[in-house]
């Protein structure tokens, strides 16, 4: 039931076929990343829990900070579930770095 | 001298506290009590977790490194005493701690009923990670469960149990839900989504006594003499701030435990933030209690910061805001919206509340209007937009967010919003865009 890789997570995305959303996602990756509100954050985790990438997507928006990790596919699943609806993406400003990071836990 | 630090509690107050003030003393020790062995999680989250959307494991944003790498020592015990004069606290197991800052950071608690039969067992509350638990176990065996109160928490019950199939029965004192924050027909909008859920919205009922057998709840019984099988009672009547060990140790207290804009106490070595924390601004002359999470993590942030010596800060409250889903519905409410009843169904305040949405200042008028998925209540001064309920779709509530936070005087937007059958979303739409264009 909680299982992080539900078949949807990676075969459907609001309908689209992996393929299409694929080539949405390189799109979407190359200029934007997720953006926080971060005044309606309880860090309840359910993002960082979705997260097909094991980001840990609370953690950025305690600091007030966008996803700036390289390893973000934009797949839009922290979006979409976050319970508050306070994740949104927004177009990268011109040459903001986006740097790997690592998994704190 | 490394300046000793005691933290009591461990919720996101003191959390952020610590941060702040391992952000400007990086030498300094820093010692944080916490009585519930689950240490620090996300409290909304429960709800989450109730409704079966996260595992438990996924409500705790910090791990022991973390807290490692921030240099806190975590101390599982409960504070019994506080003693100024000595600068020390005293642990449940017997331990002193001494202190040069203390703060105190000690939540809220819910307000247990008042009637006969509240001590059986099957009579729950959602306080904690321990409730939780509790009510999950319980819900897996329950077939019919009453939920007596109101604000979030009650309703966060209600969905948790519907998740466990579990039948409810919602009582409501007076006429609507939550009556002191929402208008007639956001209550109403509320009521109909539970009902679409199955739950049994009992209007005019209070509860009278609680029955059982061998000290199990079997029924309860409302003042009009109806009586409804049901294996629990879970009660969301409204929260009380912890500020006895304050109280008790002299300590100036209101409701919560009165600090200044500092959040310093009434004893210049101890401060206090969280739901814990009466601010009194004195130059509002206004003791305001905030049972908000982001409103606690800011309080401990300025505390952390005066209480590491930072340049005096003081804390802004800012506009109160919560989203929340209640009965399905999306609900953001920000600012001051006052619903003009009077809530019956809470005796303190609510969790996830701030006492300023109550307030409506004289002279502000109060437009609302459904707009395509959403619903859309604005209470709007001459020239400002003074607070919002949005629920439903929630793309509004961004722009109405900065709107009302950054006080902007919207001019003639106002008189446009009150005219009859204005389009309030296009309206803010429209002047947001432009306002955008113009910053930009
Ligand atoms: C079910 C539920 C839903 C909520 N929903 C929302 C919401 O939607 N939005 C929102 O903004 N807020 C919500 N809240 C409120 C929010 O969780 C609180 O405002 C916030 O957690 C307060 O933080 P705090 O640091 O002041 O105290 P808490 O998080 O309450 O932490 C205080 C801790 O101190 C411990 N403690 C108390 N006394 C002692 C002692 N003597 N010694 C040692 N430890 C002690 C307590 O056990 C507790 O763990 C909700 C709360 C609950 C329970
Ligand atoms: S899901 Fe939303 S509210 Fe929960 S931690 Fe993530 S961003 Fe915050
Ligand atoms: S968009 Fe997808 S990959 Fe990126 S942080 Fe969110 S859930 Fe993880």
């Amino acid at each position: 039931m909680f299982s992080r890789f539900a078949g949807e997570c990676w075969g459907y995305l609001n309908g689209m076929t992996l393929f299409a959303s694929d080539r949405a996602r390189h799109t979407t990756l190359a200029t934007a990343w997720v953006m926080p509100e971060p005044s309606r954050c309880v860090q309840c985790g359910v993002c960082s829990f979705h997260c097909p990438m094991e980001i840990d997507v609370r953690r950025h928006v305690w600091r007030g900070e966008p996803v700036k990790d390289a390893r973000c596919l934009t797949c839009g699943e922290c979006v979409k579930r976050c319970p508050r609806g306070l994740l949104r993406f927004e177009p990268i400003p011109f040459a903001a770095p986006v740097l790997p990071q690592r998994r704190v836990r | 001298m490394v300046t000793r630090h005691v933290l009591i509690g461990s919720g996101p107050a003191s959390i952020a506290a610590a941060e702040a003030i391992r952000g400007i003393d990086a030498d300094a020790e820093i010692r944080m009590i916490g009585a519930e062995r689950a240490g620090y999680y996300s409290r909304p989250g429960l709800a989450y977790l109730l409704a079966k959307e996260v595992p438990e494991s996924a409500l705790f944003p910090f791990t022991r490194r973390d807290f490692d790498l921030l240099g806190v020592e975590q101390i599982h015990d409960r504070a019994v005493l506080i003693d100024p004069g000595k600068h020390a606290v005293r642990l449940g197991g017997g331990e002193a701690l001494v202190y040069d800052r203390l703060l105190i950071a000690t939540g809220s608690a819910a307000i247990p009923v008042n009637v006969p039969g509240a001590e059986m067992d099957g009579v729950v509350k959602l306080d904690d990670m321990d409730d939780a638990r509790d009510l999950i176990r319980r819900s897996r065996a329950a077939r019919t469960a009453v939920v007596v109160g109101g604000g979030i928490t009650a309703l966060e019950i209600v969905e948790g149990l519907r998740a466990h199939r579990v039948d409810v029965h919602y009582f409501i004192r007076k006429d609507r839900y939550w009556s002191s924050v929402f208008s007639e027909s956001e209550s109403r909008i509320v009521e109909e989504g539970l009902r679409s859920r199955g739950v049994t919205v009992h209007y005019f009922s209070e509860l009278a006594r609680i029955l059982g057998r061998d000290g199990r709840v079997e029924s309860v019984e409302t003042a009009a003499g109806e009586r409804i099988p049901c294996e629990m009672l879970a009660v969301a009547i409204g929260v009380l701030p912890r500020a006895e060990l304050a109280r008790e140790a002299g300590l100036a207290c209101g409701r919560g435990v009165l600090v200044d804009t500092h959040l310093r106490s009434s004893d210049p070595d101890i401060f206090a933030a969280g739901d814990v924390a009466e601010v009194s601004d004195a130059a509002t002359e206004r003791r305001t209690i905030e049972v908000l999470w982001n409103s606690a993590a800011a309080k401990g942030r300025v505390a952390g910061h005066n209480m590491a010596g930072g340049p005096a800060r003081a804390y802004e409250a800012g506009v109160p805001l919560n989203v929340t889903r209640l009965a399905g519905f999306r609900i953001t409410v920000m600012g001051t919206v006052g619903g003009g009843g009077e809530d019956a169904d809470m005796k303190g305040i609510a969790r996830g509340d701030s006492e300023t949405w109550r307030r409506r200042d004289a002279g502000t008028t109060v437009v609302e209007a459904q707009q395509g998925e959403a619903h859309v209540r604005l209470a709007l001064g001459p020239r400002s937009i003074e607070g919002a309920v949005v629920m439903g779709d929630q793309s509004l509530s961004f722009p109405l967010q900065e709107i009302i936070a950054a006080h902007v005087d919207v001019g003639p937007l106002a008189d446009e919003l009150r005219a009859p059958s204005a389009h309030l979303g296009e309206l803010i739409e429209a002047f947001w865009r432009d306002r955008t264009a113009h910053h930009a």
